[in-house]
């Protein structure tokens, strides 16, 4: 199929990349990612602190480092979280 | 009779929701079907003038859901096609004037009465979007290809389907081949594959939009119009017919093509899915 594609002009040339068309596509994708899921800013911060609560009971972690956001996937949509541990609590 | 209610929404305005309202009815028309074109967008009614009709009103959707007239009373039968008929928006109230249930009610008789009733719905999330998708078998979306109204779009298409409607349709609208060929416009696959939903047509940007909407004849009259062409082929695909897409790319030269062909990179398009 990528050939006739790209004979019918289906399939872009690496150009594409970096034109306004290109940027426009990222950007929405960005953005709906965020518009679809819906979760408030609020939401997020209570998971996000609930998260940090339910790990600290286990494990010492470092709370500066945490990173946690919605991310863009192959099939679904993300949720992420990047944390940070010092050591397991004994 | 037992006709198929169609909305026409787009969350952003100005996207040509009224101007793909009028030429979609007048085509289905064309076709011999008993078609009904109701003007949703209550305080803003501008339907009757890019039909042509706005000479003849004498009740609108507000005095037939008051009860000041007849369904069939406020319907005007169009200059040219005894087959169409307008349900005119009032002007001077506010979408508030009628309600949801009210609407459904509408939709249901006007479905007995015709093959087809097109309800051009006004911009928004709020009233008078639910007004216009309350007695809707299926809903059109139609959007440009620019970031707002895609991202407008899709966040309609999120509320249809919370409306427990099946999955709308997408007419994508004033695109510019050119700019698409050139990178500046994004093309009818980017806009399919960011908000997943069917294409039922393209229609191209073109000036014969705004002289025939000057006149008050809608596009599909004019066989010269490109846009006129599209609108055609998308009622034709509203009645069943499996239509081509209409070949809006000017394609790069032969020798172009062949180049990307064997040099050219290909872009990582990753499907995207609604949550
Ligand atoms: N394919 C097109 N080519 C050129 N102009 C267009 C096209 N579609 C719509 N327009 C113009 O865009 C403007 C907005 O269209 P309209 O149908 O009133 O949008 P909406 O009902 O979504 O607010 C109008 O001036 C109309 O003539
Ligand atoms: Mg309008």
């Amino acid at each position: 199929m990528g050939f006739w594609n790209r004979l019918l002009g289906r399939e872009r040339p690496s150009e594409w990349v970096g034109t306004p068309a290109h940027a426009a596509k990222q950007r929405l994708q960005v953005v709906l990612v965020q518009d679809r899921v819906n979760l408030p800013p609020e939401v997020m911060d209570a998971i996000r602190a609930e998260l940090v609560a339910v790990i600290s009971k286990y494990v010492e972690i470092e709370p500066e480092g945490v990173e946690f956001n919605l991310t863009k996937g192959e099939k679904f949509d993300k949720l992420t979280a990047n944390i940070p541990v010092k050591r397991a609590r004994t | 009779m037992a006709g198929r209610v169609i909305t026409i929404t787009s969350g952003k305005g100005g996207v040509g929701k009224t101007t793909t309202t009028a030429n979609l009815g007048t085509a289905i028309a064309m076709h011999g079907k008993k078609v009904a074109v109701l003007d949703a967008d209550i305080g803003l009614r501008n339907l009757d003038v890019v039909m042509g009709l706005e000479n003849r009103i004498v009740y609108d959707i507000v005095d037939v859901v008051e009860g000041r007239c007849r369904p069939r009373q406020a319907l005007i039968k169009d200059k040219r096609l005894p087959e169409l008929a307008l349900l005119p928006a009032a002007q001077t109230r506010d979408k508030n004037a009628v309600s949801p249930e009210q609407m459904q009610q509408l939709c249901n008789y006007l479905k007995s009465e015709f093959d087809y009733v097109l309800v051009d719905s006004p911009a928004g999330i709020e009233q008078g979007f639910r007004n216009a998708i309350a007695g809707a078998d299926d809903v059109i979306i139609v959007t440009t290809p620019e970031v707002s109204a895609v991202r407008d779009a899709d966040r309609i298409i999120g509320l249809v389907e919370a409306y427990g409607l099946h999955l709308p349709r997408l007419i994508l609208n004033r695109i510019k081949p050119h700019m698409v060929a050139r990178g500046d416009m994004m093309s009818q696959e980017d806009v399919i594959d960011i908000l997943a939903i069917d294409l039922l047509g393209i229609v191209p940007d073109d000036e014969a939009i705004i002289t025939s909407t000057n006149r008050g004849e809608p596009a599909v009259y004019d066989k010269s119009s490109r846009a006129g062409l599209a609108y055609n082929n998308i009622a034709r695909r509203i009645l069943g017919e499996q239509v081509p897409l209409m070949d809006l790319e000017e394609r790069p030269g032969l020798m172009v093509r062949l180049g990307n062909l064997f040099g050219g990179g290909s872009s990582n398009r990753s499907r995207s899915r609604r949550v």
